[in-house]
């Protein structure tokens, strides 16, 4: 069993959720929702840069070597080498080298699943963006901006080419200043010429993302949905497919990672193709699956919750902390209010 | 009526579902104007039908509370379907006219009935987790997750999350994986 430390914070997500989700068109829809509830002290330059990065992800021809590296939960690392053709329009094809053990991949990012102004609200949600000086990236003069979290530790930095607008290297740290994921292009070729094929379509989302007011009525059913976890902001509501019934997707970011949450009604069954394992995460036993991205999987309240997470450890920490745990309360009480409920529940022909 | 002393039974629930034909309608609710006991369970009926169905009350005969009453009152009033002769005799046990004690008590009996009802249900609704029997898709959980978060840009998934969802090259077309 793996242990992790946790954090207890009660949270009373029903009301929660949907004050966040009332939010949510806001947030999506204009950088300046942002300034509610935002970490006061931004530079006002920084987070420019960034939205110009954010921008030139999209709009930029280019063709770069990229390497990533990231850690897993264990302290182990992995490094993959990729290179990237972005066709403005079409989307980003990456491609992974072929090494001693898999053989060349590839796959295109379709244009349309960018989403470029959520980036500096999310951002500006958790952390405080400042300059940190210039410095030079493959071969190009790049300014430094930095995320610091509101008691001062630096939570990520990004390199932002000064001619071009495009990130060209970024590090995530944890609370101990470690670096936890880094990306960074070894070479850029900027204007380059169109990728010379198309690779199949990496996954894009089946289902759209819900209203406000449709999400804040399954949070009002009673499903966990914070409006926060950790240092993340609910950003994305959409349901899926799950098991046996439609599940609830919720996805949260806070502009440097991102943690999907998916809810689905009923009792967990553990099966060993799973290939779960228990751990303690937050303080509470779960499943884990190993690997990146984290998955994490528990039963709680009649609801299972399964987190796919790349977000550093401490954070996971936090985000298992903070959502809902345990069995359905055995009082007598209890249990007459839950059959209420239900049976309000069937008796609603909106429900 | 051949029956008025027996108890209707089954046919209170035809009553309440509006499935009871003349005469035996008539006949049933003559009985229940003289019968507190079965009047209590043809509403505790009324009742539950109303309530798993989350509809008014089926088949409740639209004047039956004045119909009843007024049998109550003043049994020539409520006898125009009936000729006076035909009216049926309390038998003993059954006062002929229901006092307004029996009225309480009998109201008293319904409302314990349907309370007791309604905590029934809502202590059998509420046992236990509810709900089928899940084993999460993490796998497509995993992709779903990879193509949201894909819109975020400059983050994780933007990047390295990507190649997650990288397929096998077939044939490796030499210009695109050129690394100078």
């Amino acid at each position: 069993m793996t242990a992790r430390s946790g954090i207890s914070v009660v949270v009373r997500w029903p009301l929660v959720g949907v004050l966040a989700l009332l939010a949510l068109p806001l947030l999506v829809a204009s950088s300046r929702a942002a300034d509610d509830g935002v970490v006061p002290g931004s530079d006002p330059a920084a987070a420019r840069l960034l939205e110009r990065a954010a921008a030139a992800e999209s709009v930029l021809g280019y063709r770069a070597v990229e390497v990533v590296s990231d850690t897993d939960g264990d302290g182990g690392q992995a490094t993959a080498v990729l290179t990237l053709s972005h066709v403005p329009g079409r989307g980003t094809l990456v491609l992974e080298d072929a090494s001693a053990t898999t053989p060349s991949r590839a796959g295109l990012a379709q244009e349309g699943s960018r989403r470029p102004e959520l980036l500096v609200p999310l951002l500006q949600r958790s952390y405080r963006l400042a300059l940190g000086g210039t410095t030079l990236v493959a071969g190009r003069p790049a300014t430094v901006v930095l995320a610091e979290r509101p008691d001062g530790g630096t939570a990520a930095r990004f390199w932002v080419d000064d001619r071009s607008g495009l990130l060209l290297r970024r590090q995530v740290l944890d609370r101990w200043s470690r670096v936890v994921s880094s990306q960074s292009l070894m070479r850029v070729w900027l204007s380059a010429s169109p990728a010379p094929f198309l690779p199949p379509l990496l996954p894009s989302v089946g289902t759209p993302s819900l209203s406000g007011a449709a999400a804040a009525a399954w949070c009002d059913r009673g499903w966990p949905c914070p409006a926060r976890l950790g240092p993340l902001t609910l950003f994305d509501v959409r349901t899926v497919q799950g098991s046996a019934t439609t599940a609830l997707h919720l996805t949260y970011s806070d502009g440097l990672s991102t943690v999907s949450v998916f809810v689905e009604r009923g009792r967990l069954q553990v099966v060993p193709s799973m290939g779960t394992s228990k751990a303690t995460v937050g303080g509470h036993v779960v499943l884990e699956r190993g690997g990146v991205p984290s998955q994490l999987i528990w039963a709680a309240d009649g609801y299972v919750l399964t987190v796919v997470s790349d977000a550093p450890r401490d954070v996971d920490d936090q985000v298992v902390a903070e959502l809902p745990h345990g069995g359905a309360d055995t009082s007598a009480w209890a249990r007459l209010q839950r059959g209420a409920g239900r049976v309000l529940s069937w008796l609603n022909p909106f429900g | 009526m051949a029956g008025r002393d027996r108890h209707p039974g089954d046919r209170l629930a035809a009553l309440a579902d509006g499935r009871l034909a003349e005469p035996e309608r008539s006949r049933v609710v003559v009985h229940l104007a003289e019968c507190p006991r079965c009047l209590a369970e043809y509403d505790t009926q009324l009742a539950m039908k109303g309530l798993l169905g989350g509809l008014s009350a089926p088949g409740t005969p639209g004047d039956l509370s004045a119909r009843l009453t007024g049998l109550a009152a003043d049994p020539h009033a409520a006898g125009s379907r009936r000729p006076p002769a035909t009216r049926p005799r309390m038998r003993g046990g059954h006062p002929p006219q229901r006092s307004r004690r029996a009225r309480v008590a009998r109201a008293g009996a319904v409302g314990s009935v349907a309370a007791m009802l309604l905590v029934g249900v809502a202590w059998v609704a509420g046992g236990g987790p509810s709900g089928p029997t899940v084993v999460p898709p993490v796998d497509r959980y995993v992709r779903e997750h990879a193509a949201v978060s894909v819109g975020v840009p400059l983050t994780e998934p933007a990047l390295s999350q990507l190649a997650k969802g990288l397929v096998p090259l077939a044939t490796q077309p030499a210009e695109a994986v050129t690394v100078r």
